[in-house]
């Protein structure tokens, strides 16, 4: 069985649960969901993209630090996956049911609801429209767990809530460089230190009041 | 009933697809893509250069007065009827000021229907507007409005509040203005641009070293640092639908957010509310209709002018005190 990616897309973030069992069976899942991953990081990469424009990042650099910010999107899903994957394994003891590639499948699937994550330009609205995307992802990730693997929803919570927190737990210790490393990327890609505090960077290098 | 369920979803795609798209001339002409702004410009070269590129006389007037017209708008000089009407009349009885207009919804400084991607299209929905098709009216309004949403932002705010400020100051010495004369300026913003007057308002001050006060004639103002900035914010609001809406839609300004910018501009004086009776935002019954009259046979377009006139007058005698 092969799946189409905007029918995929749309029946994840309408919560069917079927599509999370269609993505296991289907021979090109795993494809579709690095795909939706890719596509989310590179959306919400340009929702956040004021603080590109803020730092006045040249426009092949502004491009380039786009699908640069979409890959590093993508290698974060990865790890959070690797994290939940190794909660299920190692304390809930799925690791029969669920393997590294088939979370992978339902953790990229429930990062749908982020392809809309260039609606985060809107003005006034782009803050809420963030929070409720993340919020989205997540639950559908939760869910998806669930139908996907027949957890029960204790499971599906423990699975993606403490998979999160060792995922942020490795990203401070070990993954620390990591980290550094993509933060440097970024930089060398944009052509210019990128200043996040918008506040910061506004109002003591630009104006005199 | 599917095709009207599918068409509603269009057309709000539609909407929500321009209004995330609307930031892009902002933060283009931010970055230096586009427009006529370097990378290293300050607010202060755009003080200085039209001052430097254009040779002006200067003025002898005592008061300056920019006014930043409506959402309306396609360009810097108002079309409508009201409005032209109101600045003739402020012209009339502020022999003393000097009047001058600024196109308040696009930092480019470039009208709608200038020299643009799309300024094809905005001439042509400006010409069948003026006809009296109100889609098109509304499709202006719309983009105007973006704008506004974008002066509000947090994050597109301080950049797009920089560029009006640059426009203004730019106007100022093209019609005068004398650096370091301390003489008073006020910005006149008719509803979307009272927004952008009081957000453009402290970056001038912070150029000009005078007085800088703002009027929001029915304006959308929101919440931001710079309202304890600048002198004055005269807010005059009648029975205005967009105040109501405003006081919903900004949490800023709901007064269990004691410490809010807003809030405490208004503890401290800064900014006052001005009440203009029953006149309603705009059209029939609006501030600037002169065929709607209060109980003291004034019509709601004097009763405005009044009002502009006398807080005008205020803000020179307090300079010259």
């Amino acid at each position: 069985m092969e799946l189409g990616l905007f029918s995929t897309l749309f029946r994840a973030i309408r919560f069917d649960p079927t599509v999370f069992r269609d993505i296991q069976l289907a021979t090109n899942g795993f494809s579709i969901s690095l795909i939706i991953v890719l596509l989310a990081g590179l959306s919400e990469a340009l929702g956040q993209s004021v603080v590109l424009f803020a730092n006045k990042v040249k426009p092949r650099r502004f491009i380039a630090s786009l699908l640069v910010s979409g890959v590093i999107f993508a290698v974060v899903v990865v790890c959070w996956t690797l994290s939940i994957w190794l909660i299920n394994s190692i304390l809930l003891g799925h690791g029969d049911v669920a393997s590294f590639a088939d979370t992978f499948r339902v953790v990229g699937l429930g990062y749908s609801p982020l392809i809309l994550g260039f609606f985060i330009l809107l003005p006034f609205l782009g803050g809420p429209i963030a929070a409720l995307l993340a919020a989205w992802s997540f639950i559908l990730v939760l869910f998806g767990l669930r139908y996907a693997f027949d957890f029960s929803l204790m499971e599906a919570a423990y699975a993606s809530v403490f998979g999160w927190l060792l995922y942020i737990v490795i990203k401070n210790t070990i993954g620390y460089p990591l980290t550094a490393a993509f933060r440097s990327l970024k930089r060398r890609t944009a052509g210019t230190p990128l200043q996040k505090d918008l506040r910061e960077l506004f109002f003591r290098k630009n104006t005199k009041s | 009933m599917i095709a009207l369920g599918t068409t509603l979803v269009i057309l709000v795609l539609a909407f929500l697809l321009a209004a995330s798209i609307s930031p892009f001339e902002t933060l283009g002409w931010w970055a230096g893509w586009y427009g006529d702004r370097d990378d290293e410009q300050s607010l202060e070269d755009a003080f200085k250069q039209g001052g430097a590129e254009i040779l002006v006389e200067p003025s002898q007037k005592s008061h300056f007065v920019v006014f930043l017209t409506g959402v309306h708008s396609v360009s810097g000089n108002t079309y409508a009827g009201r409005e032209i009407n109101l600045l003739s009349h402020l012209e009339k009885h502020l022999d003393d000021c000097e009047i001058f207009e600024v196109f308040p919804y696009a930092v480019t400084n470039r009208a709608l229907t200038g020299e643009r991607v799309f300024g094809a299209f905005w001439r042509w929905a400006y010409n069948r507007k003026r006809r009296g098709q109100w889609i098109l009216g509304t499709i202006i309004n719309m983009r105007n409005i973006f704008q506004v949403g974008i002066a509000a932002d947090k994050r597109y705010g301080p950049m797009y509040n920089q560029g009006s400020a640059e426009m203004i100051l730019r106007g100022l010495r093209e019609n005068g203005y004398q650096s370091g004369s301390g003489v008073p300026v006020t910005l006149i913003g008719y509803s979307g641009g009272g927004s952008i007057a009081s957000g453009a308002a402290p970056f001038v001050k912070s150029q000009i070293q005078a007085p800088v006060v703002v009027i929001s004639l029915g304006g959308a103002i929101f919440s931001h640092d710079g309202l304890l900035r600048i002198d004055k914010l005269y807010h005059l609001i009648g029975n205005d639908f967009l105040h109501k809406f405003t006081n919903i839609v900004f949490p800023m300004r709901w007064k269990i957010f004691a410490y809010s910018a807003w809030n405490r501009a208004m503890r401290r004086g800064l900014i006052v509310l001005y009440d203009l009776g029953p006149a309603t935002h705009t059209g029939k019954g609006g501030y600037l209709d002169s065929k709607s009259f209060l109980d003291d046979g004034r019509s709601y377009f004097q009763q405005t002018v009044d009002a502009l006139v006398t807080i005008i007058g205020v803000s020179s005698q307090s300079e010259i005190d």
